[in-house]
């Protein structure tokens, strides 16, 4: 050991926790750096986690980790600009199921984890702001903060979306601008009844809902916690819809259907950060150098699947992966073990499964135009008038021609067939 | 010398969100060490840095926060720390914390110097440093703005509405401080490290023989004021307007 620690991990999200516990577990000496006053607190996230990278790691973690509601309902829903909505949901039956998924605040859930690194014997210190990898002859051999040089033989960069540090270091580049889109949540208080009334739960039951909204130029979501509603809205400022970012979350909360969902509620929270949305493209071809690892997030391990964002389990993933890598390398010089480790257990070809989801999600019709479309087709066929529309009249004065529904079928075709 | 400082877990209150009746969710509020209580820290540790003094800090609860706020003192540079363990230490009256701090201070004392935040972030009763002076029977300056000290007398300066009081006392003193007192240190990687390597001591109430008084709040809310929403437009007739808003003031009682 060169240092005061085997491995230094910067930043405490999912996936720098992650590492660290299952180094710490190991029997590695490991301290995390995170610049907020706590494990994420600068991070924002929807609001769910996925079980199976729990169940399959951390064996009795629903014993006392934060968990907000089980999500048993998978909802769909379009909001068209006159107030209406179109809604489809998918309501899992809890005798049989229902525990894939989970609401929690991340906060919440990462102090949970965050106890677990202490008790497996990590350090995490927080308020330290990394200013600098220390490079040596090419090889990573610690960190700068503040002045003071902290020297380990591995350094996991788990810094998230926002990869400064290794922006700096020539690591990675910028993301383009239409590569990023902008997530703001809310978070709003309001009894367990009023949740379970307006959405129709019972006890621990929870939902998750997509949110299409042609005004907004990209998806939004609620999640329902134990008494929070959070939603928020995924906005592309590339789609320049004359919107600002700091109204579109207003906007999808004024909508009719929305208000009614979370009427009288209490604002408690309200955050936002950029996301990053290039998936497989993102992702860095090779996320280690000597000495070092690139976990999460800052390596692009980000799941776009066009209903769902997935981060915080493939960060999970890519932690006790890189922990293992380390272990299995044991030596700073190749880690090249890791990526062979990441196709290994599957996390590549996952993102690469999708890698053509981001080429449709770019395309802003999908969130405007179709919507829309669907509007109206809903509107005009459920509309009783003396003058009655088959449902075909209604396609076809929605659409305005033959032409124009062919375009839409081929480029719907297409946008299908790449998800 | 030795010095011990007090420190109290608070809601930070300035994060602080309400229900629409004014009652404040205080289960979601962060918690942190309170601001005062901070600048009594940094005061202890510039007294240290200065005549070498040993600073022990001691806070009265049962919670990981509780854990966090020793080791913040620790990675300020506090020496050692102690949790007094209490389950309910938010319904604990003040006068119980006096008696908790004269059974620790015959245990592990005697202190040149208690030093404390004039008033906590949360519940501001200004009460503490007095009940604690009087209970272990030493003087007390309260409410300091700022403080020296020339290795054998104190000095400290209280802004007051009438002008600055200066006190002038040898130790051993109980001194509450304001957070005009200090800017408090930011602790630096090193020390943050240190601080985690730590022992954090605990007792029981039973091992100091305190007897814990309770007092529960039965109701808190914040003060709201309506909005009316009255809008008078002046775009068209000024004079008029005028009127309109003498009228309304006058209905409201606020001219004659």
């Amino acid at each position: 050991m060169s240092g005061e620690f085997d491995v230094i991990v910067v930043g405490a999200g999912p996936a720098g926790l992650s590492t660290a516990y299952f180094l710490a577990k190991k029997g590695f000496s490991v301290v995390v750096l995170e610049r907020g006053s706590e494990p994420g607190s600068k991070n924002v996230f929807g609001g769910r986690v996925y079980s199976y990278v729990l169940d399959k790691n951390m064996p009795g973690w629903r014993m006392d980790a934060p968990i907000e509601r089980w999500v048993r309902r998978e909802g769909l829903s379009i909001l068209c600009h006159d107030g209406s909505s179109i809604n489809l949901q998918y309501i899992i039956n809890r005798s049989s199921d229902g525990y894939d998924s989970f609401t929690t605040f991340l906060t919440e859930f990462l102090k949970w984890f965050s106890y677990k690194v202490e008790e497996a014997g990590g350090t995490i210190a927080t308020r330290v702001k990394v200013d600098k990898l220390i490079f040596e002859g090419g090889r990573a051999v610690g960190v700068e903060a503040g002045g003071e040089i902290l020297r380990s033989d591995y350094v996991v960069i788990a810094e998230g979306a926002n990869t400064l540090l290794l922006e700096k270091h020539g690591l990675r580049c910028r993301p383009k601008p239409e590569d990023i889109s902008v997530g703001v949540k809310e978070v709003i208080k309001l009894k367990k009844e009023t949740i379970d009334e307006r959405f129709s739960l019972e006890d621990d039951e929870g939902v998750a809902y997509f949110i299409l909204y042609p005004r907004l130029g990209g998806g939004g979501f609620i999640y329902t916690m134990r008494e929070y509603v959070s939603i928020g809205v995924v906005y592309r400022p590339s789609f320049s819809l004359n919107i600002e970012a700091r109204d579109v979350i207003e906007e999808l909360r004024t909508h009719p259907q929305i208000l009614k969902l979370v009427r009288d509620g209490v604002l408690v929270e309200y955050s936002a950060h950029m996301i990053r949305e290039a998936g497989y493209r993102d992702f860095m071809e090779k996320p280690y150098g000597v000495g070092y690892l690139v976990v999460g997030d800052a390596a692009g391990l980000l799941i776009n699947t066009g209903f769902t964002v997935r981060g915080v389990d493939i960060a999970i993933e890519s932690g006790r992966i890189a922990a293992e890598a380390i272990e299995k390398a044991g030596t700073p010089d190749d880690l090249s073990i890791y990526r062979k480790l990441l196709e290994e257990n599957h996390v590549i070809s996952k993102l690469e499964k999708f890698k053509k989801t981001p080429n449709i999600l770019s395309n802003n019709r999908l969130y405007t135009y179709y919507p829309e479309i669907l509007c109206k087709i809903f509107s005009k066929t459920y509309t009783v008038e003396e003058e009655l529309y088959t449902l075909r009249e209604s396609i076809h004065e929605s659409v305005g021609g033959l032409t124009s529904l062919i375009k839409i079928f081929l480029e719907l075709v297409r946008a299908v067939s790449s998800l | 010398m030795k010095i011990l400082t007090l420190i109290k877990l608070t809601v930070d209150v300035s994060q602080l969100k309400y229900e629409k009746d004014g009652s404040p969710l205080v289960e979601i509020a962060p918690n942190k060490m309170g601001d005062s209580d901070k600048c009594a820290v940094e005061e202890a540790i510039r007294l240290k840095e200065r005549y070498g003094a040993s600073v022990t800090v001691l806070t009265v609860g049962a919670t990981r926060d509780h854990e966090r706020i020793i080791r913040d003192a620790y990675a300020m540079g506090v020496d050692e720390g102690y949790i007094i363990e209490v389950e309910e230490y938010q319904k604990l009256q003040a006068t119980t914390i006096g008696d908790i701090v004269k059974a620790f201070v015959e245990k592990t004392g005697p202190y040149d110097l208690i030093l404390l935040g004039a008033g906590s972030l949360d519940t501001h009763s200004y009460t503490l440093g007095s009940i604690i002076s009087s209970k272990i029977g030493i003087p007390i300056i309260s409410s300091v703005d700022s403080l020296s000290y020339n290795g054998s007398i104190v000095k400290a300066e209280s802004v007051m509405e009438d002008g600055v009081y200066v006190f002038q006392a040898p130790p051993p003193l109980v001194i509450t401080l304001t957070t005009e007192a200090n800017e408090p240190r930011i602790p630096t990687l090193k020390t943050i490290l240190k601080s985690k390597k730590m022992e954090v001591k605990k007792l029981r109430l039973e091992e100091l023989g305190v007897k814990p008084r309770y007092v529960t709040i039965e109701d808190v809310r914040k003060y709201f004021v309506e909005r009316k929403k009255i809008i008078i437009d002046a775009g068209e007739d000024l004079e008029k307007a005028v009127e309109t808003i003498y009228s309304i003031l006058k209905m409201e009682g606020l001219v004659k």
